[in-house]
């Protein structure tokens, strides 16, 4: 049999009720939304609380062993810095403060959490142009950077007044990171800002982002860095922590969980709503594949037909699904402050996942399409 | 009528039930036929009566029960499931419902059906293309079935069933959706198919404008094939039996039903087909050749004379129950039609006017 033409008449089934197929795309587009929403969701979760360690422009970092995450709060002395920076390889090593400290709101006074991270503003120790640039203004005691992400219930975003705890502050400029299930909002201060609002010792860090030295080997500075610093520091690479962050969100809360549950019903929803489609599909065309099968097609010409429109359903559902979706996200990003990334690769999960949820439920629907019976046709 | 040449589909004891136990229905009983190789072969019979039970089942799109059911000699419940496939890609399937995909337009239809063949694309269209045009359907080559109407539909769905060239056509009603000019086409391209490739057709219609078309005509009733009549020959003889005069006062079934159980027999140049002194145990008609008389049996052998194409013999010795009084022999290469002697004293004693006209002929005679 001409596999050319199974390919040419699932094409044409598909498209022949362009009314019914709108519909399908419709109901499709509903399972993907799901799909993609949960997996958005998942996906902020772990990219919003890797923002900040992906705005460090650190090779290395240093922080206390006991860490599970580099988010938890747990700090380790001054003093490791110039420890580290005493190891062959090392070119520069940044500390971090951060506290989480009660943001009042100007415009009705409420008070919310947000993340305060304090520098020092010559360490260049982020990435993003938009801090690098700011960095140079927070100089002057007093004032702040705040992320442009934070959500709205912390009040008006942008420069001017503020206050943390009791502590007036200038807010000189924005910069764009992160929100995430912990962090309300993220305000840069530096490190003699940070003193202030806090009221407390600066002796303890949080984290020390080290940068290499050109041609220095990683790995042997890592076991430098072990070898040098005493044992309540652990040295990760940036991938390390990157991962035990993942690990941290992804396995070691219920959050992940739901997630998936949240997934697996979409994929679900998506089998089912597929299922409906193809068979509403067959089921009409009954007597016509019983035709086929009558006059020689054997059963795999006609599993093959369901099979392949299965795939150009889920192929043509996908495209707008995408694209719908990539609206979405920019309105949830928008709304939320989560980050909402629509990367290749989640592309591809996704494309997979619904080219799967379609081949699925094509091959249910062949139970009935391989019911039809060519005796009945005379 | 019975031909001596091997058939394609040999039916012997064929029955069939639906259900089991209790419920189970039998709609074909102990059926017998066969299908020969260039034949178009029309099924009659009232609805229910097992003509679509049978169609499917030389079809092959339902399993023998019981009986055989021999396709080129070979026993059909035998055949695997690929021998199956490939034995119904050689027919023609033609159903009362066209079954056209709605989203294939009616070139696409057609062409499906040599989607299985070796054929290059470009045989495979212009096949297509050509029987489109036979059946009329030349301007409608890129219409789907909803822009096409019933009739067109139709044609497309015997387009399909044709295009290929099949061995076996089996169509259920294929011109009920067809006026008569149309219905006329497609039986003249189905014909020409059965003799131009030696197909065997088996049609089920109630159409009689097409019966003129049939080389044989099935009957069925309640499940059993209760007659099956070789058109041709049966005309041929029943026309024979009355251009001979011998029968004047019957009407066509008359002479149908009495030409319907005589046997075409060939006989070589010196045959002989009546001897001196025998028991008679058939009556003959003479259909081609002809054949010499002689009397005086084999002590006074005298050829007393000859007999054309129309003539007949070997009735006296049945009516008379005395020995043949005379030697029948082929002069030539000789066909005749044959009546056995129960079958000749069945015809007699069902009229009286028949009976008397047969004993006035023999009186004539003596």
């Amino acid at each position: 049999m001409n596999p050319g033409s199974a390919v040419l008449l699932s094409w044409r089934l598909l498209w022949h009720n362009p009314a019914r197929l709108a519909t399908s795309l419709g109901a499709l587009a509903f399972a993907v939304f799901l799909m993609l929403i949960q997996m958005g969701f998942r996906n902020s979760l772990l990219d919003s609380v890797t923002a900040l360690l992906e705005s460090l422009d650190a090779d290395i970092l240093v922080m206390h062993k006991e860490k599970d995450n580099s988010i938890q709060r747990e700090t380790i002395p001054l003093l490791r810095v110039q420890q580290t920076l005493s190891v062959e390889g090392v070119a520069a090593a940044y500390p971090l403060w951060f506290r989480f400290l009660y943001w009042k709101n100007l415009e009705n006074g409420a008070f919310r959490p947000i993340r305060v991270l304090g520098f020092r503003p010559d360490d260049p120790m982020f990435l993003p142009p938009d801090i690098r640039a700011g960095a140079k203004l927070l100089g002057q005691p007093g004032t702040a950077l705040l992320d442009s992400r934070s959500r709205s219930y912390l009040g008006r975003i942008g420069v001017g007044p503020a206050q943390v705890q009791k502590e007036g502050l200038s807010v000189v400029g924005t910069f764009a990171m992160a929100t995430d299930l912990e962090v309300d909002g993220n305000l840069l201060v530096s490190d003699e800002t940070f003193a202030r609002i806090t009221h407390q010792s600066m002796n303890g860090i949080e984290l020390i982002a080290v940068k290499l030295k050109p041609g220095a080997e990683p790995q042997r500075v890592i076991e430098g860095l072990r070898a040098g610093l005493p044992g309540d520091a652990a040295v990760r690479t940036k991938d390390e922590v990157r991962a035990m962050d993942f690990e941290h969100w992804d396995t070691g809360t219920p959050v992940s969980l739901i997630v998936f549950i949240g997934m697996a019903m979409g994929f679900v929803v998506g089998v089912v709503i597929c299922y409906q489609i193809l068979y509403t599909e067959v089921a009409d065309h009954l007597a016509e594949f019983a035709t086929l099968r009558a006059i020689g097609f054997g059963k795999a010409y006609i599993i093959g037909v369901v099979l392949v429109e299965a795939v150009l359903l889920s192929v043509v559902g996908l495209i707008p699904s995408l694209a719908a979706g990539w609206v979405l996200y920019r309105v949830l990003e928008a709304s939320t402050g989560l980050l909402l990334n629509l990367t290749l690769p989640r592309m591809a999960l996704v494309a997979g996942l619904t080219v799967s949820m379609c081949v699925f439920a094509g091959i249910l629907a062949l139970r009935k399409v391989l019911q039809a019976d060519p005796a009945e046709l005379f | 009528m019975r031909e001596s040449q091997e058939p394609f589909i040999r039916i012997r004891d064929l029955s069939f039930a639906y259900g089991q136990g209790e419920a189970r229905k039998e709609v074909l009983s102990q059926n017998n036929m066969e299908l020969y190789p260039g034949e178009l072969v029309i099924m009659s019979g009232p609805s229910g009566s097992g003509k679509t039970t049978l169609l499917s089942l030389i079809g092959a799109l339902r399993s023998v029960q019981e009986g055989s059911l021999k396709v080129g000699g070979d026993e059909l419940k035998d055949f695997d499931t690929r021998a199956l496939l490939y034995y119904r890609r050689k027919i023609g399937f033609i159903f009362q419902h066209h079954n056209l995909f709605p989203a294939l337009t009616a070139f696409e239809s057609v062409r499906m059906a040599l989607d299985s063949s070796d054929l290059p694309a470009t045989e495979r269209n212009s096949r297509t293309r050509e029987i489109l045009e036979r059946l009329g359907l030349s301007h409608r080559l890129n219409n789907k079935p909803d822009s096409l109407s019933g009739g067109q539909r139709q044609r497309v769905a015997i387009g399909r069933a044709l295009v290929h060239r099949p061995s076996l056509i089996l169509a259920d009603e294929p011109t009920a959706a067809l006026d008569k000019e149309t219905g006329r086409n497609v039986v003249d391209l189905m014909k020409e198919l059965v003799r131009s490739k030696g197909s065997t057709a088996l049609m089920v219609t109630h159409d009689s404008r097409l019966l003129d078309a049939a080389d044989r005509i099935v009957h069925m009733m309640d499940g059993r094939i209760v007659s099956n009549v070789l058109v041709a020959p049966v005309v041929d003889a029943a026309t024979l039996l009355r251009d001979s005069g011998l029968f004047p006062g019957s009407t066509p079934s008359e002479f149908l039903e009495v030409a319907q159980k005589m046997a075409r027999l060939r006989y070589q140049a010196g045959e002989t087909i009546i001897t001196f002194g025998e028991e008679g145990d058939r009556f003959y008609v003479l259909r081609e050749g002809e054949v010499e008389v002689e009397t005086g049996g084999p002590t006074a052998p005298k050829v007393v004379g000859t007999i054309q194409r129309g003539g007949f013999f070997g009735e006296r010795a049945l009516i008379s129950r005395e020995p043949r009084a005379a030697t029948i022999r082929a002069r030539g290469p000789v066909e005749v039609y044959a009546l056995d002697k129960d079958d000749f004293d069945a015809a007699i004693a069902r009229t009286k006017t028949f009976q008397d006209q047969m004993l006035s002929v023999i009186f004539s005679r003596s």
